[in-house]
This record gives C-alpha cells, structure tokens and sequence, in this order.
C-alpha cells in the first residue's frame, strides 16, 4: 500500500469538516505550558559557571570539590612563588651581579659603555659581563656589543667565578696598558726636553764668549750652591741639588718601568751637565766648565728639575694638583683605580727601588688599588691620597646608582 | 524571529535558552496536536484532553536535552509520539481497548465511495454535506480501536508518512500499513452506511 493509495479523499475531507476542527486548549493551558518553557530557560551561563554547575551538581561532592580547590590554590601560590624567585625570573641572569667588577672596563671605554646602557634591562649581568670580556679580548673601544647573542648560560658558580677572575685579568690588563701609553707619553716628553737642552748647549757655545765678568760671578756662585751636599738621605738622587729638593716632595714614588728607562735613555751629554755630574770636578775645572756653559747650566738645571717632577709624577702630581682634580683627571681618561701609600724603609737603598703595584681590587666598590711605595709620608700626600680614594668613590657610586 | 524557520531550527534555538523559539513551535503545532489528542481519547475522555496536551508540551520541554542527540529527528514525529504514548496511557488507565484488533476487512465497501460528491467544499450544499460526514466520521472512529484509529488520524490529518508513523506508533512498517487499511476499511463501511441514504435521495 502506498501512502497515495492508503490516502483516502473523501475521508480526508471529512476528517477536515469535523465540528471539533477548531478546538482549541484551554487559554489557562496554553498559559501553563508557555510559562512553564520560560522557567525552564535560565539566563545564558558563563562556561565558568556551567563548569562550576557541572562540578557541583553532578560529579563532585561536597569534600572532594574542597579538596580540589584547595589543591588548585596550592598550586596557585607555589606558581607564584616560584616565579617571584630571583633565580626563576625570565630574562633575570642566572649569574649573581658581577658589575662592580667589570664597571672599572665599563668606564673606561665609554662608547661601550654608553652602548651597555641602552640596552634592554632585562639582559643579565653574565651577559653584560661575558660581552664585556669579548670585546675587551678582541676589539677596540669602540666595538658594538651584540648584546642579543646571549651565550649558554654556565653553571652559577663557575660562571661567576670564571667572570670574575675575567674581569680581574682585564682589570689588570687594562691598568697595565695605560701605565705604558702614561709612560710612553712622558717619555716622549722628556725626549722633547732633552732636544731643547741640546739647542741650548750649542747656543750657549757660541755665546760664551760674550758674557760679561757680573754674569760669570753671579753663574758661578749659583753653581756652587748647587753642588753644595744634599740636606737629607730620603733623596732619591743623594747628588740632587738643594734647590731641587726643595721643590720636589720628600716622597719618592716612581711610575713603573719606563720612566726608568726613559731616565736611562739620557744621553750622555745631559748627565754631564747634571749637577750631580759636575760635582766630582775641581773647582778649576768647574770654573772653566761655568765660564763656558754659565747659561746652559741654567737652563738644564731647569730642564731636568722638569723631568725629575715628570718621574716622580704621581706622588708629585697628587701633591702639585690636588687629589680631587687629579681623581677627576682620571676619571676623564678612563683610569679607575683607588690609591694606597705603602711605606717603605727609610734607608736610600730600599727607597730607591721605587715602585707601584696594581695588585688588588677593591672590595667595596671593585676598582684596582694602585700600590705607591713611599719613604716617607707626609701630611699632604695623606690628605691627597685619600682625596683621591674618595673623589673616585663617590664617582663610582654616582654611577652605579 | 523568522516564520520561515523550520521546526527543527527552532527547536535548536530553544535548546539554546531562546523562549520565544518555544512560543513559535507552540503556535504552529497547538491546533493539529490537540485536535489529535481529543479524537484518539474519543469522546469520553475529551476532558483528558487538556491533561494530555499539556503533559506533552511540558514532557518536551523537560526532555529538549534529549533533542540535540538525534539528527535526523523530525520534531513533529518527536511531538507526535509523545503525545500518543501518553494517550495511550490515559487510554489503558481508563480501561479503554487499545490493542489492534483488525476485525474484517470489507475492500467491496471501497464501491460506495463513487457515489460520494467530489471532496470539495467550495459550494455551501457540499459544506452543509461535508460537515455531516465529518460528524459521522468522528462516530465512526469511536468505533475503532485505538491504534487503528491514530493509524488513520495520522496519516490523514496530520500527513505524516508510513515511515513517519512506524516511530510514533513505536510500530513495524507492515504493521502500520496494516492498521492504516483495517483502519480504511471499517470507515468506509461505516461512512457507507451513512452515505447510502443520502445517495438513494439524490437518484430519486
């Protein structure tokens, strides 16, 4: 039977002809029922609340929902916790801070430095420290930092220390460096002076015939009070002359090895007209050598009074200038560094090995101690001394800060 | 919200929390649905009508989480059938005889309906006829049993398919079918016998 066939017309039109074709339910009914689909219908909930309704209503009871959320909360703050620690922050250095140590470096190449600090803070102090290192090894002052190529991050301990003893090397190395171009430059100087003595000596020869008897008096009695017997035994010279010593500071404090070269490479000629020199001469011959080089004794007597200060620069300097100028002076040129006076034997033969040592670091604020050894310490160069320390310190913390 | 919407779309958007997706579907299937109810129960459970239409509406409503499950449903048939399980159940609490039972089947009867004016109601003579045939016709269903009666019902007022009603009916197709003609048969006759009088005084 197919639903055409069973489909009967006539019955259907009937069926649609019925008298209770138009009933209808009750009006109460149809209120009943509308109303009750409304009430069925929540308000749309949050999927935060279906899944606390879900919870709650069908899969957990009351103590094991408890127990969940206080699992959820412990797990909360142990996240919270962990992420606070210094040591789990991302893009915080894995490594404790090196930065008193390498900040001496830092300052010393400016270009570097001013490159460091607009990087982004996040970058690490191993990673500052590590570029410092590289670029200390490899490249000029100048050289970019690639502060993006973060290297491998080191185990904590070893990186620190390896950091650490980097940055003492190139402390030190550095230090080193400036003392050389410090004594290349004074060298240098006292070559220049040494070529002004000498034309002076040829000028004088040819004056020398023309000076007048006062002037040959008044020469000679400067030349015998120059080589009247040095005052005291802390001279570094015992033969320096009286009014030398005078200038100079009773200190004897010596830049390294190339001022002593540089005292060295002296010709000759020079150390014959040092007074020193002319000391062992009779007064004859004295007479006869002031006759004829009256005005270019004076005049090296200048000169080399000149370069004795220039040896002696650094004791002499602090004193000369003052210890907050000459701290500043540094700082301009990038040579951080604290100083300490280290007393020495009184007697000439200890006083004379003269020296400065750069073998420490400064604890509190990471900068090379620069050693002096001195005979004796007198009240100024203390005050100086210690002038200095502190002008380099605030410097340090200003920067730091 | 759009007329042209199909039940089933509609019936998504109530699951979804919309109200007035639900008074949509409510007004298109109120009348067909209780005009379906009152003639299953007959007319001495017609006060169980209300009863019943409301139990199925709210059954629905109740059960609209059951409704995203299927996909191919048709939400009349859905409707349909639980309106006629809970018929049913009026029927059988009240005592009323539900089962099938197929009778005689008369197909000669199927004669008498040439005689029947065409099936149209555009002359009011032919709505004055109609209109006592469908008196009649519900006569005649009282008649019938339960399930054959929603068999007819089905079919005739609500359009619904053999397919269709095998779900509402909870029914093997052949069973169905054969319902549907015990069904046929029995109304013709009876109609028949309503019909003969007023055929014998339109050939006088």
């Amino acid at each position: 039977m197919t639903d055409q066939k069973s489909h009967d017309a006539h019955l259907k039109t009937a069926l649609d002809n019925a008298p209770d074709d138009d009933a209808l339910p009750n009006a109460q009914v149809r209120k009943a029922v509308l109303d009750y689909a409304k009430l069925t219908i929540k308000p749309q909930q949050s999927w935060l609340s279906r899944i606390k309704n879900w919870l709650i209503k069908d899969h957990f009871a009351n103590t094991q929902w408890a127990g969940l959320t206080s699992l959820s909360a412990v797990f909360l703050v142990t996240i919270l916790l962990w992420r606070q620690h210094p040591e789990n922050v991302v893009g915080v250095s894995d490594v404790p801070v090196t930065i008193p140590e390498s900040a001496e470096i830092a300052q010393k190449q400016p270009d570097a430095t001013l490159k460091k600090e607009a990087a982004p803070a996040v970058v690490s102090s191993a990673e500052i420290t590590q570029a410092e290192i590289t670029q200390d090894q490899a490249a000029p002052a100048d050289t970019k930092v690639e502060t993006k190529s973060v290297p491998a991050p080191l185990p904590q301990a070893e990186t620190q220390q390896t950091a650490k003893s980097k940055s003492i090397e190139i402390a030190q190395s550095e230090l080193a460096k400036s003392e050389q171009e410090r004594s290349e430059r004074e060298f240098s100087r006292q070559l220049k002076d040494e070529k002004i003595a000498a034309e002076a000596d040829k000028k004088s020869n040819t004056d020398a015939a023309t000076l007048q008897p006062s002037a040959k008096k008044v020469a000679k009695e400067k030349i015998n009070t120059a080589n009247a017997p040095a005052p005291t035994a802390d001279m570094p010279m015992a033969s320096a002359p009286a009014p030398m010593a005078a200038a100079a500071p009773a200190i004897v404090a010596e830049s390294a090895a190339p001022n002593d070269d540089a005292t060295q490479v002296a010709p000759a000629k020079n150390k014959a007209m040092m007074p020193g020199a002319t000391q062992t001469s009779s007064a004859d011959k004295l007479e006869g050598n002031i006759e004829t080089n009256n005005n270019a004794n004076v005049d090296s007597a200048t000169q080399t009074e000149k370069r004795r200060k220039g040896i002696s620069s650094l004791a002499t300097k602090i004193v000369q200038i003052g210890g907050k100028a000459l701290a500043f002076q540094d700082i301009q040129a990038g040579n951080m560094q604290l100083l300490a006076l280290n007393m020495l034997n009184s007697s000439a033969a200890v006083c004379e090995a003269k020296q400065e040592k750069l073998t420490e670091i400064d604890t509190q604020t990471g900068l090379p101690i620069l050693i002096m050894d001195v005979c004796h310490a007198s009240e100024p160069l203390t005050k100086e001394v210690e002038l200095y320390n502190q002008t380099m310190k605030d410097w340090q913390l200003k920067q730091a800060n | 919200m759009s007329d042209f919407l199909s039940d089933e779309a509609l019936m998504q958007q109530f699951c979804a929390g919309q109200a007035q997706a639900f008074q949509l579907l409510y007004a298109r299937h109120e009348k067909p649905l209780y005009r379906y109810v009152r003639r299953v129960l007959g007319a001495n459970l017609t006060a169980q009508t209300d009863e019943v239409f409301q139990d199925t509406w709210m059954k629905l409503v109740d059960a609209r989480g059951g409704w995203q499950a299927r996909e191919n449903a048709s939400f009349k048939t859905w409707l349909f059938t639980l309106a006629h399980h809970r018929a049913i159940d009026i029927l059988r609490k009240n005592g009323r005889e539900v089962s099938a039972d197929e009778g005689w089947l008369d197909d000669e009867n199927e004669a008498a309906w040439q005689h029947w004016p065409a099936p149209s109601t555009e002359q009011p003579e032919q709505q004055a006829f109609w209109r006592k045939a469908g008196k009649q016709l519900l006569d005649c269903l009282e008649g019938l049993p339960a399930l054959q009666r929603a068999a007819f019902l089905l079919h005739h007022e609500d359009n619904l398919s053999v397919d269709e009603m095998t779900q509402v009916l909870n029914a093997e197709f052949e069973t169905v079918k054969s319902r549907l003609r015990y069904a046929l048969s029995k109304l013709r006759t009876c109609m028949g016998a309503y019909l003969h009088p007023i055929t014998e005084k339109d050939a006088s």
